[in-house]
């Protein structure tokens, strides 16, 4: 499956479709939820939350 | 594991768009989760000092309110002071705690600047003398 059918499914709302994407994503999400070299575990799920919207959100 | 993106098909410019819409909403999401921290932090640091003020501040202006004397925390320069004129205790104090000038002492007092440095400067040795002299004693 490439990518674009994997977004498309996800926007559909296809769940597997969607738990990839965030594994995909997960090292970005990682990165992002570092704080003064500690991990954040709150800002981790407001991120996970931020490429949930961003699926539904996103125009192709 | 994922292939490295060339970014030449059209799928692969698709993701490329994908991500950097996605890192654009992260890292403002990081911000003002950063921001909102920073915001409780400060909030929170303002009620835990509060008990604590009352007291802090009713010690501090009481012992503002107090003589300039009775302030000192050296009682040998207290002791020193003490035993001064009372002309050389005032320019003393007005020089080191006022930073008056000599000129306007001398106004003041009715002296030129020449004489009020003078009693300045001699209070000062008087003043290292005394407490030498304590010092030695205790």
């Amino acid at each position: 499956m490439n990518f674009k059918e994997m977004l498309l499914q996800a926007k559909a709302g296809r769940e597997s479709s969607v738990t990839d994407l965030l594994e995909m994503y997960k090292p970005l999400l990682v990165k992002n939820a570092i704080i003064n070299g500690r991990f954040d575990e709150d800002l981790y799920q407001e991120l996970c939350i931020i490429l949930l919207k961003c699926i539904t959100q996103f125009r192709m | 594991m994922w292939q490295r993106n060339n970014g030449k098909s059209e799928i692969e410019i698709l993701q490329n768009q994908f991500t950097a819409y996605l890192t654009t909403a992260v890292q403002r999401r990081r911000n003002d989760y950063l921001q909102q921290q920073d915001r409780h932090r400060q909030i929170e640091s303002l009620t835990e000092d509060f008990p604590f003020m009352p007291e802090c501040s009713i010690e501090q202006d009481m012992f503002l309110g107090l003589p300039v004397l009775m302030q000192l925390e050296d009682s040998a320069l207290l002791l020193a002071l003490k035993k001064l004129s009372e002309r050389e205790r005032y320019i003393f104090l007005a020089r080191t705690l006022d930073g008056s000038g000599f000129e306007e002492l001398g106004e003041e007092m009715g002296l030129g600047y020449k004489g009020v440095s003078a009693v300045y400067y001699r209070t000062v040795q008087k003043i290292k003398r005394m407490i030498e002299v304590m010092k030695n004693e205790f």
